[in-house]
């Protein structure tokens, strides 16, 4: 008996096959480029595979190779007998001539037959289901060599383009191509002309309180460009490129700050979470759908959101002690802006960093750049990459600076100098992107102008649209505490239209 | 004589405190160099030092935990919640420690503290920054809750709570934090703990309330007063201990009653003051008791707030139903 390339190369054309989507067939060329096979040594494996009934073949247009049987209900051993020569360990070959019936011979050859019969029960108990599991969980991500150049532990910081936007690190791939990072530009300008724009609505009485982006638009635009439909994303409140990208509409953050419910709703989002306001509590409702992805054997991630004053909450450690015992495929990232309001870092941990904090739960964590889009773009896919591969769940600390208040109601110059203010503003992340875009010949500065009055024009119509929207009604106060609202809760309702209507005649 | 509004007068006390004894330490989220979201600790750090008035880190579980290891070992803190709907990762610490510490030593241990927190709502506000949880301190054995409306009970109460040998959660209505302004002694004094006012006599109708919608009810007394309806008016300035006292011979007198408050209405401060005048003054009532409290919702955000939060027409809608029964 001898294992060939031949087995090899038939579990790894199976795994290809087993691993279409359902019903659709793989065709040759798919497996032989995937899995780095000659056509003609695939063929000759292909052709037992489909001998044996193991796969089958599906002509015509579309067609292809399809698993004849469940993947668990095809073993190894059945596998290794299709395309072998032979499945024995040692036969002995010899001639009627020579022939050698000592019972001793004959002792070695049963020690031979059941070394054969513990390979065939082995293999027979492994199934294709097996080893495709086995293969998925493979990290296949670039995540591991980065954790291993920039370890928290070293107070490492992943970067890939300077204060200048020139490329300082050329030894990683990048993940976004040029055509995105254009649009991630044009993007965070977007982003930041509505935040701009939210807090003048603001100081005109239009909007309640808000909390500004300004200085954080990288982190939030890359995470909303690598989180898929089906993943989900879990906010905080500070990362609205995120939302938006996730399919939340302008409107909605109107609707929000401007003290109306529905904004919760991010109506046009698929898989996103409303807005937490209880600092940190969300990181454990991500760790929950992370459960439930692996539960429900989905192959999606979890983004979530958090402070760095949030990473001094209980939640925040329960959140990513959970995360990692139950191996949920969540990414866990906190924008240290430097301030919980009033509070810096310094305050908020004695840790030499915030990354470094995952290493009590048994977790990989990273510090990145957050106002270097190409680091962030790059962190967050390969997080994304290797979280859905089955291997558990990671920390980012996104390095960043809140440029503005807190909210509107706070006054930063009450904590911090314009001095400070200054040092950050070189590190801008708009700046920085447009910059490297320029460099590349990929924008022209002349093109910002223009773009930006667009922005404005299109946001201040969507805001003016926006004040249009129906009254808020009694029945908004009500109608959404329960999905069957109790008597009592009608019967209160209906006291206060009395009121109401006592209210009207009086006047 | 000093003009003051509720936030002078708070900072005023805790300064006049912390003067007075080396015990007292002051922290919570912001409160140290910001001087808090509200300013109400502005200017203590610089007075007092880094030592005894102090940003912590965020969590609110950790502030009021870590107070009680000080209250059991001979300090005093005063802590704040920075809004009293951020307390609810503290209420395990407040439900299970603060309230039960001296109980469950027999007395050896007190956790003399206060938890400060500026509650309730029409203010505009995010959600979780405009709520009224008096009801659940109030039903919670072991702590004191007391609520001021005036600068001048803002004060002589919490110098009062700050002295105190039990856990005090004092409750600042944030609504008019700077909207009284009124002459308050500049030298320690103190009001009791446990002690209602009857701000106003009357003689056709009880109204008891505290906080901000002590203003309201005024208000709505005014245009009562135009009916020739007269109220007796009175602020409870402590949820718990409650003066039953006060109520009931208020009650004995009007034989009507009316409470108004922010939070929900059921299972609330309403039900607890009204069961007491059935109680007490059973025979006395000429009008069923009725509450004015919150909807059993959620403060909805500021587009809806103007359906929850009372208004002084909707207090007197209350009144003249109540007369006219």
């Amino acid at each position: 008996m001898n294992f060939t390339k031949r087995t090899e190369y038939a579990l790894k054309a199976l795994i290809e096959i087993g691993t279409s989507e359902k019903d659709v067939p793989v065709k040759r060329e798919t497996i032989a480029n995937n899995q780095n096979i000659s056509s003609q040594f695939l063929e000759q494996v292909l052709i037992p595979l489909t001998k044996s009934k193991i796969i089958k073949s599906v002509r015509g247009p579309g067609g292809g190779f399809i698993l004849n049987k469940k993947a668990k209900d095809i073993n190894t051993w059945q596998v290794f007998e299709a395309v072998e020569s032979t499945t024995k360990l040692y036969e002995n070959k010899s001639t009627d001539s020579d022939k050698d019936d000592s019972s001793t011979t004959q002792q070695i050859q049963s020690v031979w037959d059941s070394i054969d019969d513990n390979l065939k029960q082995t293999m027979s108990g492994i199934s294709l289901a097996d080893v495709i599991e086995q293969d998925s969980k493979k990290d296949k991500s670039e995540f591991s060599s980065l954790l291993s150049v920039y370890n928290p532990q070293n107070n490492g910081i992943f970067q890939i383009i300077d204060d200048d936007g020139k490329v300082i690190n050329k030894e990683w791939s990048l993940t976004e191509n040029n055509k995105g990072l254009v649009e991630a530009y044009k993007f965070m300008q977007y982003v930041r002309t509505a935040d701009e724009m939210c807090m003048s609505y603001q100081r005109q009485g239009r909007l309640y309180t808000f909390p500004p982006n300004l200085g954080q638009e990288a982190i939030s635009t890359a995470a909303g460009n690598v989180v898929q439909e089906d993943d989900w994303l879990v906010p905080a409140y500070r990362e609205v490129a995120a939302w938006l990208l996730k399919g939340a509409k302008i409107s909605d953050i109107f609707l929000l700050w401007g003290g109306n419910e529905e904004g919760y709703l991010f109506s046009g989002a698929k898989n996103i979470l409303p807005v937490s306001v209880p600092i940190a509590s969300q990181l454990l409702h991500a760790t929950g759908i992370g459960f439930a992805l692996n539960y429900q054997k989905k192959k999606n991630a979890v983004f979530v959101f958090v402070g760095d004053g949030g990473t001094s909450t209980g939640d925040f450690h329960e959140a990513l002690n959970f995360a990692s015992v139950w191996n949920v495929p969540v990414v866990f990232i906190i924008q240290n802006n430097q301030y919980a309001i009033s509070v810096p870092v310094s305050k908020q941990t004695a840790s030499k960093n915030l990354a470094i904090k995952s290493a009590a739960y048994g977790m990989p964590g990273i510090r990145v750049d957050g106002n270097d889009y190409l680091a962030m773009h790059k962190i967050l896919t390969e997080a994304r990459s290797r979280v859905t591969s089955g291997n558990g769940p990671v920390l980012i600390e996104a390095v960043t600076y809140r440029k503005g208040a807190h909210t509107t109601s706070d006054d930063p110059t009450l904590y911090r100098t314009d001095q400070e203010e200054e040092t950050w503003a070189v590190k801008d992340p708009i700046k920085r992107l447009r910059t490297y875009l320029i460099r590349k010949k990929l924008w022209k500065a002349e093109d910002d102008k223009k773009m930006l009055e667009g922005y404005q024009k299109e946001i201040d119509a969507q805001f003016l649209e926006y004040e249009k929207s129906p009254e808020y009604k009694l029945d908004d106060v009500f109608d959404h505490m329960y999905a069957q609202a109790p008597e009592d809760l009608k019967n209160q309702k209906i006291e206060y239209q009395k009121y109401l209507n006592w209210a009207r005649g009086t006047k | 004589m000093k003009v003051m509004n509720l936030v002078q007068a708070i900072n005023n006390a805790i300064d006049l405190k912390l003067t007075d004894d080396k015990n007292i330490v002051v922290y919570g989220e912001d409160v140290g160099v910001e001087g808090g979201v509200f300013r109400v600790t502005a200017g203590l750090q610089k007075k007092h030092g880094e030592q005894r008035v102090f940003d912590s880190p965020l969590a609110e579980s950790a502030i009021v935990g870590t107070a009680v290891g000080m209250g059991v070992s001979g300090l005093r803190p005063v802590v704040e919640m920075q809004f009293s709907g951020f307390v609810y990762p503290a209420m395990n610490q407040i439900v299970t420690h603060v309230a039960r510490m001296h109980n469950r030593s027999r007395g050896k241990y007190k956790v003399p503290m206060v938890i400060r927190m500026p509650y309730g709502g029409n203010i505009k506000a995010l959600e979780l920054h405009s709520e009224s949880m008096e009801a659940l301190f109030g039903h919670t054995p072991g702590i004191k809750v007391v609520i001021p409306s005036t600068p001048y009970d803002a004060k002589g109460l919490l110098i009062s709570a700050i002295e105190d040998d039990d856990p005090v959660i004092f409750m600042e209505p944030k609504k008019i934090y700077r909207a009284i302004k009124q002459e308050v002694p500049e030298e320690m004094f103190k009001i009791e703990i446990g002690k209602a006012r009857v701000l106003n006599e009357g003689t056709d109708l009880t109204a008891v309330t505290y906080g901000a919608m002590v203003r309201e009810t005024q208000r709505a007394m005014v245009m009562a007063k135009q009916q020739n309806i007269s109220v007796e008016l009175i602020d409870l300035r402590t949820i718990y201990p409650i003066d039953k006292d006060t109520i009931i011979n208020s009650v004995k007198k009007t034989g009507r009653l009316l409470i108004v408050n922010e939070g929900p209405t059921s299972f609330g401060v309403g039900a607890e003051v009204m069961a007491i005048a059935n109680e007490e003054a059973f025979l006395h009532l000429e009008a069923p008791p009725t509450r004015l409290g919150g909807f059993d919702t959620v403060p909805p955000l500021p587009q809806g707030e103007h359906f929850y939060f009372h208004s002084p027409e909707r207090i007197f809608y209350e009144i003249q139903k109540i007369v006219k029964f």
